[in-house]
């Protein structure tokens, strides 16, 4: 089949999954013991009060009726009503997305781009130093608790060391374009502010990214061994093609998309470890947010991050699927 | 006594494996000949050693292999003695292989025409990316062309085609390109075609012969199917256990086999008149701990009380055929 | 069946001596056996808490003003805390919250996505997709972020932060068994059972489930680090044991204001947090080597 047959094969895919979250979260925050609307108002609300902002919430409809209001509401991008912030879910939405986009794409850039050459490097290298070292830093990576390193690594740089900032994210630049102060201040071709925002999200980013960057490189690792033993390679060497081609081409593009569903399902462990390390680094972001209003049950705006988040996550193995039917061939055409 | 010397030698060749139950001999001193354009096959069952003779050949045994003892001389070198670099210069252009199973031994992320070039261009080392392009451009032809060669329909247009994209036999075909693209001086074919249906199978053994024939090629074929080794071949090596058994010119080996082993191996064939062929007893031995003097022993209808004791070296019992059996003593010395 | 019979035994006796060899196999990797001796330590220390602790009483609510923020001496191998009390108890009993909320959470992760994977994979038809789109449905966000959500829905403390996790972990199993189902499903053997006449039930749980325990078991090794990072991030974030509980996740969180001087307070806990994961990984990564070298020789023919 075509490659844009396969690509709407797996947008189809995708659509009902995130359709069935939105029921679920939906589902879950209707069932909360407790009443939403008098939590928000405190103990000394009056029966009338609560009754009013329940039915300005919506909350005395039926079920389906508050579906398919806050559905429609989706669709015109209103998430509802933010009892914590008192704004649009929407809007806050907005104001702390860029700051999580901002540090998952750099820990993830970071996990890959350190993660690729260490597990190729052990795998070229089995059973030798370099394959050791790589695989102590990747069973430490895995079973170190995200928030306790966040903890050390405040700890040693930023205190005792005081070479990087301890918490936040620092000013943003003078220029916003797009809401992510690296991408801004490059934009602008804002150097210090550029270097700024650098040392800010170098230790969230870094602590973020360990438990990715663990598995990157015991995957590519095994891959690299696996696919280095399969016919292809050693008939390939057996028509006199040197070790460094067979490695770096054949092999390499070969481990290269088994590779990669593993940084898809990687970036989910990274959003979902961001919980944790925003709140550690007070980092501005959608978790930070989200975490905040799970604390005071702001229901609104928990149901509007994790759908977030949950699209985020789709359209994240989304793009590894495209890139991934573009490395490898025989997907499109097995399929 | 042989006036021109063989292309390729393989004298008492004795390679162990370790394994994780211990020490297996799985090749136990082992000669073979070939002679330039001659072809000749090594023909056993599963588990003789006939594919390990292959790779040791090519210097690509696996890593718990070793060569305890032995020579393989080709055009006079031998191979063991050779530096990883030097077997890699050796490899492809002047002794090729080709691999049993199209369907795994073929890179399935490049095009048949990228590996075809990267092949071919490899002789001239990497170069700088644009004189690259203008080499690929030239080689191009030259792929095509032997493409053309072993019979694959569309050469051009298969160039540009995936590995996923072909059917079994034109995997195969491409894997003889491969193979004979850098024109060596030796092939080895390792069960070639048995991946396939037997008719697709046959066709491309006789192309095969034909084609090795036309260009000179010395060929190693390694099979377990007497009826490919007959088609194809020009002198029998026929192998058990690691060890050789029987070497013979093809047709006289099958009018008449001298080791009991052969005899089985003819007997087993099924016949399309006659009764349904008999099957050989027993199973191939355990190479950690094998038969301490024939190997063939436990499954001989005609053992002695010496195949437990001596082990029978292979011996010139006519003029142009070898056996290593005690039931052809040889001359006595 | 004659055939059926024979080949069914000959199996069983290779199967056994495929049980000695991969045992000898996971002897040998010293990784592996490091991971298992972790592990036994920690279950031991967490069985035995109210026996080896030096100051069991102090896992509960218990104040001694006179000996906060002692650092680790002899007396007390990790120090005390904020209000006097020894964190190697409350590490030890920490031991014994972490170990049991997995073993529960994922206790009922196989109870439920197990026969699900099951059914999806055995009887195909509208039930399978149906099971499976549920499962994407709850597979569409990261683990975490869905057991963060559940919590909002309940009030925070240890049973519900269990249910929470294990409520967003049975897809996984579902998933996995799935997966394994249908490739087994292919295998001759399952066929040359159904020629025979065999029931499904029988088929799938004679044939099909002896051959697909192994991966479950390398991912429930491996989960049950995984659920322990879980539940101690909950913790840390306040949604899962509360103050006084000693786990370690909340003692985290409690100490860290404390930083960096007493560092002791956050440190230790961490420290076993990372040990025990670490002792899950190496353990699992060993089965799944041992395991796997044993699939592929199973299926790959010989």
């Amino acid at each position: 089949m075509s490659f844009s047959t396969y690509l709407l094969r797996r947008l189809l895919h995708i659509i009902p999954a995130l359709v069935g979250l939105s029921v679920l979260i939906f589902l879950l925050s209707r069932v909360v013991p407790g009443d939403p609307a008098r939590l928000a108002l405190g103990p000394d609300a009056t029966p009338e009060q609560v009754e009013q902002l329940r039915r300005e919430m919506g909350l005395d409809q039926p079920l389906g009726i508050q579906y398919a209001r806050y559905v429609g509401g989706l669709f015109r991008g209103d998430f509802g009503f933010s009892l914590r912030t008192r704004r649009n879910v929407a809007q806050d939405i907005r104001e702390f997305l860029p700051a999580t986009v901002e540090l998952t794409t750099v820990a993830m850039i970071f996990a890959v781009a350190v993660g690729m050459p260490l597990g190729i490097l052990a795998a070229v290298g089995k059973d030798r130093t370099a394959d050791h070292i790589s695989r102590l830093l990747a069973l430490g990576g895995v079973a170190l608790p995200r928030f306790w390193l966040a903890i050390l690594l405040q700890l040693l740089f930023a205190y005792y060391l005081g070479i990087l900032p301890t918490i936040g994210r620092g000013p943003a630049p003078p220029v916003r374009i797009t809401g992510l102060f690296l991408v801004d201040s490059l934009l602008t071709l804002n150097v210090p502010a550029f270097l700024v925002a650098l040392k800010h999200i170098a230790l969230p980013a870094v602590a973020l990214s360990l438990g990715s960057l663990a598995q990157i490189t015991r995957l590519v690792r095994a891959n690299m061994i696996e696919e280095m033993r399969r016919d292809y390679a050693l008939a390939a060497r057996s028509y006199g093609l040197p070790e460094r081609v067979i490695v770096f081409k054949y092999v390499l593009k070969n481990a290269f998309s088994s590779a990669l569903t593993v940084i898809g399902l990687s970036y989910g462990f990274l959003l979902g470890n961001a919980f944790l390390v925003e709140a550690v680094f007070a980092w501005p972001g959608l978790a930070f947010y989200g975490v905040d209003s799970l604390l005071f049950k702001d229901l609104n705006a928990v149901v509007g991050v994790t759908i977030v988040v949950g699209a985020a996550f789709a359209v994240v193995n989304l793009l590894v699927d495209i890139a991934y039917g573009y490395l490898d061939p025989r997907i499109r055409y097995e399929t | 006594m042989r006036p021109v010397e063989p292309l390729l030698a393989v004298r008492n060749l004795t390679i162990d494996f370790h394994l994780f139950e211990g020490r297996a001999q799985v090749i136990n001193g082992i000669d073979l000949e070939i002679a330039r354009g001659e072809s000749v096959a090594l023909v056993g069952e599963t588990g003789c050693g006939k594919s390990v003779t292959a790779k040791a050949i090519l210097g690509l045994l696996p890593p718990n292999a070793e060569v305890v003892s032995g020579r393989i001389l080709f055009a006079g070198r031998d191979l063991l003695t050779l530096s990883p670099g030097e077997f890699q210069q050796l490899r492809g252009r002047r002794i090729a292989m080709i691999f049993q199973d199209p369907s795994t031994a073929l890179n399935p992320v490049f095009t048949v025409g990228e590996q075809l070039q990267d092949v071919l261009l490899q002789r001239d080392g990497g170069g700088r990316t644009w004189s690259r392009t203008r080499a690929r451009r030239a080689a191009r032809g030259r792929c095509v062309e032997m493409l053309r060669v072993v019979r694959l329909p569309d050469p051009e247009g298969s160039l540009a085609r995936y590995p996923a994209e072909l059917s079994g036999g034109m995997r195969q075909r491409v894997l003889i390109a491969l193979a004979l693209i850098q024109n060596p001086e030796l092939v080895i074919a390792d069960e070639p075609g048995t991946a396939l249906d037997v008719s697709i199978q046959d066709q491309i053994l006789l192309e095969l012969r034909d084609l090795v024939r036309t260009r000179g090629t010395s060929m190693l074929y390694i099979t377990h199917n007497l009826g490919v080794a007959r088609m194809v071949s020009d002198r029998i090596y026929v192998m058990y256990a690691g060890e050789i058994a029987e070497i013979a010119p093809t047709q006289r080996l099958f009018t008449g086999q001298l080791h009991p082993y052969a005899q089985g191996l003819l007997a087993a064939i099924p016949r399309l008149t006659g009764t349904i062929g008999e099957g050989i007893e027993g199973r191939i031995p355990d190479y950690v701990t094998p038969p301490p003097a024939c190997r063939f022993e436990p499954r001989c209808p005609f053992r002695m009380a010496v195949c437990r004791e001596v082990r029978p070296l292979l011996i010139e019992a006519e003029p142009d055929r070898s056996v290593a059996c005690h039931l052809h003593p040889g001359p006595k010395t | 069946m004659a055939g059926v019979a024979t080949m069914t035994r000959h199996l069983g006796a290779t199967r056994r001596e495929e049980w000695r060899r991969a045992w000898h196999r996971f002897r040998a990797s010293t990784l592996s056996l490091v991971g298992l001796g972790i592990i036994l330590l920690m279950a031991g220390a967490a069985a035995l808490a109210p026996l080896i602790a030096p100051h069991p009483d102090h896992a509960g609510a218990f104040v001694d003003f006179t000996h906060t923020f002692r650092p680790p001496s002899r007396a007390y191998l990790f120090g005390t805390d904020d209000i006097g009390r020894d964190i190697l108890s409350r590490v030890i009993f920490g031991a014994r919250i972490s170990l049991s909320i997995g073993s529960v959470v994922l206790a009922i992760a196989l109870l439920i996505g197990v026969p699900l994977g099951l059914i999806a994979g055995y009887w195909t038809g509208w039930w399978s997709s149906l099971i499976m789109r549920v499962t994407d449905v709850f597979l569409a966000i990261p683990s975490i972020v869905l057991a963060l959500a559940v919590t909002a829905v309940l009030k925070p403390n240890l049973t519900n932060a269990m249910i929470a996790i294990a409520f967003t972990w049975w897809p996984w199993y579902t998933r996995l068994v799935y997966g394994e189902v249908l490739s087994v499903k292919q295998e001759v053997f399952v066929e040359a059972s159904r020629s025979v006449g065999a029931s499904p039930w029988r088929v799938t749980f004679r044939e099909i489930l002896p051959n697909i325990w192994s991966p479950v078991i390398v991912k429930l090794t491996l989960d049950m680090g995984f659920v322990i990072l879980v539940e101690t991030g909950l913790s840390f974030l306040g949604l899962g044991a509360q103050p006084p509980t000693p786990a370690w996740g909340t003692m985290i969180a409690e100490g860290r204001i404390y930083l960096p001087g007493n560092w002791w307070l956050a440190t230790f806990p961490g420290l076993a947090i990372f040990v025990t994961v670490l002792g899950f990984n190496l353990l699992g990564d060993g089965l799944r080597d041992v395991f796997d070298v044993q699939i592929e020789q199973w299926r790959g023919g010989a």
